[in-house]
């Protein structure tokens, strides 16, 4: 009986040992011990968010003030912080490495989510995707998702993402008639003209179309997807919870969709 | 029988089991084969294509990328041969990978260009990049190249040495002279004659840039070929290696010593001709990129129109051209910057449109 219960005591041990091993392990593995990164920026009472300036509308500085949709987002995760926004300006190819040696905190600039880069950085929640969409005119009754371009003219950019993706479909779907075109722009014409059922493009250039040709629509179910983040440093596991915290609200605000509208227009 | 014992032979039995199960759940590795030899069949031999294979684990992706670049119509790939990856401090080379590449470049019918670069740990200083070689090591350097010749004999067309060496940062930080360059050509070019003199050995593949005398970052291409010269490159090699990029410009935009374009190839030749170097020029990087947030791009549509208008000029009017080859074929996996806009397939072998319309430009496939 004494050994029975002995025996048994000694695997609830061996369960808790192997428990508390497991979490060890995964808090290293996921950086949510540390909190470094997020002390220092409360402290200091300032976040330093790196961007390159020259990708409008997400960031752009030609007009010698700051401006564009993650400016907005860095100055709501500031003010969600309590804490100032400094903007580190940064070349686009030196953006991780920047951050890598802590000439900024954090970075916002339209960066698509790499698994190849997490052994050193993390990536947020994605805020945007960037991806492929459908366009079709207001009168288009037919076309909803890429199972309904069968028979149908689907325009694209030549030599785009979008064509690469319409060649895909259309490897699935024969029937589809592709026409590529040398522009986004020029793909989307061919729909308002009703030249072309639907146009292949993404949601940042066809949104900014959108926005002088109401007549257009974007069909809001992504054909392929180019996740946006906010990226920290991989150690700087508070400071990443704490940024999706606030986008886990953002992102369901009418504040969001006042700033994707601002920038992109209504989709 | 001890009761610990009997426990200790029962985990020892379920980890062998657990073991036995994980090791059936495992693929059976990939057979590759060779296959049936092929031959290119194109319209446009001077295309050839600068590939990415050296980090490229599988073998059926080194073969699937060689196909590709047979069916598109290049005769041709330039591919980066890292000394440091193969040899040890032992001075023992690790042959696995190259002959991989090799042996189906030669079985796709191409041609091989290899650059050879990168110097091992145990060939510089500590705390220096891999791209510093010292004069103290040239011979080690063009021991290495002489062997590779020596080993592919009869497969290798031709080896580049070193990269855009006018450059701060391809030079390991060190002050960029001409001089030094041509004096690691000049042993590299004697050992390779040595050992294999079929093998061709081609000098300069600088990058082009417009930085001044003087720039920590390097130093203008033209100014730096010159300079090669001047130290007797002409005779220790048997062609010149060229980087050229069209970047904003249509390929017809006319050379200037102060534009970088497509066609400054043609002022690489001026400066050849001067110094009565009549050997070929091979183009072994080139192409426009089509990034949209590259300040350097141009549309996609560009892309495709500038660059096979390119390779068609050169085909038709540039005999003293040797090989084109666009920078580059595929990476092994994303890079999600601008070097994915250079690529013609990306990592899924997915063919992108300006794949197909080179391809359609060779009469490819």
């Amino acid at each position: 009986m004494e050994s029975r219960k002995l025996k048994a005591s000694s695997v609830k041990w061996h369960f808790i040992s192997f428990f508390i091993l497991l979490t060890l392990t995964f808090i290293l593995l996921t950086g949510c011990g540390s909190s470094e990164t997020l002390d220092r920026v409360q402290a200091n009472g300032v976040i330093r968010v790196g961007l390159d300036p020259t990708f409008p509308p997400f960031e752009n500085g030609d007009y010698g003030v700051l401006e564009g949709l993650d400016v907005d987002l860095a100055n709501v995760i500031g003010r969600e912080l309590g804490v100032n926004v400094e903007f580190v300006l940064l070349g686009y190819d030196g953006l991780y490495d920047a951050l890598l040696i802590d000439q900024c905190d954090i970075l916002i600039s339209a960066l698509a989510i790499d698994p190849a880069k997490q052994k050193d950085f993390a990536y947020s929640e994605p805020y945007f995707n960037a991806g492929q969409y459908l366009f079709v005119h207001e009168s288009n009754q037919i076309v909803v998702t890429t199972s309904d371009l069968e028979g149908t003219r689907l325009a694209v950019e030549t030599g785009s993402a979008g064509h690469v993706e319409a060649i895909a479909i259309k490897n699935s779907i024969p029937e589809i008639d592709l026409i590529t075109l040398p522009t986004p722009d020029d793909a989307l014409w061919t729909v308002l003209q009703l030249e072309n059922d639907a146009a292949l493009v993404d949601q940042v250039n066809g949104r900014i179309y959108l926005q002088q040709q109401p007549t257009l629509e974007m069909i809001d179910n992504p054909i392929t997807v180019e996740p946006y983040a906010v990226v920290t440093r991989r150690a700087d596991g508070a400071l990443l919870n704490e940024i999706n915290d606030i986008l886990e609200k953002l992102l369901i605000s009418d504040e969001w969709i006042a700033i994707e509208e601002k920038w992109l227009g209504p989709k | 029988m001890d009761a610990r014992l009997i426990s200790a032979s029962k985990i020892v039995g379920w980890g062998l089991a657990i073991l036995f199960i994980f090791q059936a759940m495992q693929p059976a590795p990939d057979l590759v084969v060779l296959g049936p030899p092929q031959a290119v069949e194109t319209t446009m031999p001077v295309l050839g294509v600068h590939t990415r294979l050296a980090d490229e684990v599988e073998e059926w992706k080194i073969k699937r990328s060689l196909e590709m670049v047979r069916e598109m119509g290049a005769t041709t790939i330039v591919e980066f041969f890292p000394w440091a990856y193969y040899q040890g401090e032992n001075r023992e080379i690790a042959w696995r990978q190259p002959d991989m590449i090799m042996e189906h470049a030669h079985n796709q019918g191409l041609q091989v260009i290899a650059r050879i670069g990168l110097t091992p740990e145990w060939a510089r200083p500590e705390e220096t990049t891999l791209n510093y070689l010292d004069q103290d090591h040239y011979a080690d350097f063009a021991a290495f190249a002489a062997e590779f010749a020596k080993r592919y004999d009869g497969k290798l067309h031709a080896i580049i040495v070193w990269n855009e060496p006018n450059l701060a940062f391809e030079w390991g930080y060190q002050p960029t002279t001409a001089a030094d360059y041509t004096e690691l050509l000049a042993q590299t070019y004697s050992a390779v004659q040595a050992k294999a003199p079929n093998v061709l050995v081609l000098g300069g593949a600088l990058a082009p840039t417009l930085e001044p005398q003087g720039s920590p970052w390097g130093l203008n291409d033209l100014i730096y070929l010159e300079e090669m010269y001047e130290a007797g490159a002409a005779d220790v090699m048997d062609g010149l290696a060229v980087h050229t990029y069209g970047f904003k410009f249509p390929p017809e935009t006319a050379p200037a010593p102060d534009l970088l374009n497509f066609r400054r190839y043609e002022l690489y030749r001026e400066i050849m001709t001067q110094y009565g170097d009549e050997n070929p020029v091979y183009i072994t990087e080139t192409g426009w990129n089509d990034h949209p947030r590259w300040t350097r791009a141009v549309r996609p549509g560009q892309r495709i129109d500038y660059t096979v208008r390119a390779m068609q000029h050169i085909e038709n009017t540039t005999p003293w051209v040797e090989t084109a080859a666009i920078w580059m074929f595929r990476t092994p996996a994303p890079t999600k910057s601008y070097m994915d806009a250079y690529t013609l397939v990306t990592p899924e072998f997915i063919e992108k449109p300006i794949y197909t319309a080179l391809q359609e430009a060779t009469g490819g496939k």
